[in-house]
């Protein structure tokens, strides 16, 4: 990777200027983002450069044990973003941390079993923050949908439960429909990937020298992992939900009125 | 114990025998409580849906005992709520209500809105449990019974009509997906429907038509007992007249009706026995022509 072109620091100071250029249309437009467009520019700063110094003494010191512990601490994270988007289920961030766990290692297992990826520090990181992420937002969608559903739905569950039906058969057309919302983006940008947009796999592997027939090879295995991995941590995520939407006597449970967030 | 292979070899033999198992079941219980009465026929008809219509013949009855609200073989059956307290954070749903709905009656529970009417209700098919107190059907507290039997034995249909399918027919069958569409229509002729209505997206029904689908779909699982909650609320007089009938016949089957309306001619025309609810309160229980609370309304 010897002839691969990076900015120098110098470079990324002069970057800055284009966030000067956005913070002035915020500041002209009266938007009231400025303070935190600049905010969100620095803050972008400092935690790539944190990030990139913790990779650097995994990928020197701390081989494959430390990209696992790497991607654990990804999940946890991603895990209580997630269930946020689910607040007002009941153990909304534990069924969004076990569906993107799950997600992610059934996926990330599975790529690293069959040999598709190398078993290397440097790999498994960046490809376990694109199947967490993605699995993140599976997992997002879905409890965010079921939380609408559970609360404007109440009368069509009850109904159904009122004629004898379990849980499962009660609550069955909502579950679809949300892993069906969670899944929907994922099978879009996998129909129109090179098309519309270059992705990043693929752009940073061009980027970095590598002949774009190559690259798309990677860019192959990163959308059907995403597919995966958004599909088990949509359904992990929405059928742990269901559990801690009903009792032991096939009701739905209450639901606090909190704000959409 | 060879009382009870007794009781259970005699159960299914006629009426008489079924009327003296409903009484010995609750001693035997009381007495012996661990005691498991092996005669599948005689629990059958205490509570199982096939012994209904030959135990519980309403028209086998001498009229007098018909009239009898708390009569002996009404006695046997049916709902008693017993010190039943619902509450919901600091307000009382239901406050100590003590009463028998009795088996192969029509009970109407009318009273002002917010009195706790639709909260009884939804306890009958544990849709909610009370704070306190218990809620027995047959005898037995509905927390010992399965839940999923129970809401098929107890039909509840709910005030404010939920379509749960894309047409009429489809939404009929979502207790009984086997039932035929010939079935379903039987069962739209029942509250007034025309047959063609099977086909009908359920989109189009106007609140009256859903309010009657939605009753045709809690038929079709054929409960012992219905759970009517204001089922005539957006129905005009002759389609009320339609689901007064519906109850009527459901108690001339055997079955049992709990009916919540503030329609009192409704009331009037199929209610046996009325209990007026007032702030969670049971403040009076008769036939409706000794409640006042009709009178006056």
């Amino acid at each position: 990777m010897a002839g691969v072109s990076v900015p120098s620091w110098p470079g990324v100071a002069a970057s800055l200027l284009l966030v000067a250029v956005a913070a002035a249309v915020a500041y002209r437009q009266r938007l009231r983002l400025t303070r935190e467009l600049v905010i969100a520019a620095l803050r972008a700063g400092v935690q790539l450069v944190a990030v990139g110094a913790l990779l650097l003494v995994i990928f020197a010191r701390a081989g494959l044990p430390g990209a696992a512990g790497w991607v654990t601490i990804m999940i946890l994270i991603a895990g209580q973003v997630a269930g946020r988007r689910g607040a007002g289920l009941p153990h909304a961030r534990w069924a969004a941390t076990v569906g993107v766990a799950v997600g992610s290692v059934t996926t990330l297992g599975a790529l690293l079993a069959l040999g598709v990826i190398a078993t290397q520090a440097r790999i498994v990181v960046p490809i376990g923050g694109m199947i967490v992420s993605g699995s993140m937002q599976a997992g997002g969608v879905a409890l965010r949908r079921l939380r609408e559903d559970a609360r404007q739905a109440r009368p069509a569950i009850e109904a159904r439960l009122c004629l004898g039906l379990p849980v499962r058969q009660a609550f069955l057309p909502y579950q679809r429909s949300a892993v069906r919302t969670a899944l929907l983006p994922a099978i879009d940008s996998t129909k129109v990937v090179g098309l519309i947009s270059l992705p990043g796999a693929m752009t940073g592997l061009i980027v970095a020298g590598v002949d774009p027939l190559t690259a798309i090879r990677y860019q192959i295995v990163v959308m059907y992992m995403l597919l995966a991995a958004t599909a088990l941590a949509a359904l992990v995520a929405a059928r742990l939900a269901e559990r801690a939407l009903f009792d032991h006597a096939h009701r739905l449970v209450p639901l606090p009125d909190t704000a959409d967030r | 114990m060879s009382v009870i292979s007794h009781f259970g070899h005699l159960a299914i033999r006629d009426a008489t025998t079924c009327a003296v198992v409903l009484v010995a079941f609750p001693v035997i219980r009381t007495c012996w409580p661990t005691t498991r009465i092996p005669t599948t026929a005689a629990t059958r008809c205490r509570t199982g849906r096939p012994a209904v219509p030959r135990c519980w013949s309403r028209n086998r009855l001498p009229d007098e005992e018909r009239t009898v609200p708390c009569g002996r073989s009404a006695a046997a059956g049916g709902f008693v709520l017993d010190q039943v307290t619902v509450t919901r954070g600091e307000t009382r749903l239901l406050d100590a209500i003590t009463a028998h709905l009795a088996a192969m009656r029509c009970t109407a529970v009318v009273g002002p809105s917010g009195a706790g009417k639709s909260t009884l209700l939804r306890l009958l098919n544990r849709l909610d449990d009370p704070s306190s107190g218990r809620v027995l059907l047959d005898g037995t507290p509905l927390t010992e019974l399965d839940v999923l039997t129970l809401r098929r034995r107890v039909g509840l249909v709910a005030q404010r009509p939920v379509s749960l399918a894309d047409r009429v027919v489809d939404d009929v069958r979502v207790g009984h997906p086997s039932l035929r569409e010939e079935g379903v229509r039987e069962l739209l002729a029942r509250v007034g429907l025309p047959a063609d209505f099977a086909r009908r997206p359920t989109s189009e029904l106007s609140g009256g038509e859903a309010q009657r689908v939605c009753l045709a779909r809690a038929l079709a699982v054929e409960p012992e007992v219905l759970l009517l909650d204001e089922p005539t609320s957006a129905l005009d007089g002759v389609n009320a007249t339609i689901v007064t009938e519906v109850a009527r016949a459901h108690v001339a089957a055997g079955g049992t009706v709990v009916l919540v309306s503030h329609d009192f001619a409704v009331v009037h025309g199929v209610a046996d026995v009325v209990l007026v609810l007032d702030s969670g309160r049971l403040v009076a229980q008769g036939r409706p022509d000794e409640i006042e609370y009709l009178e006056a309304g």
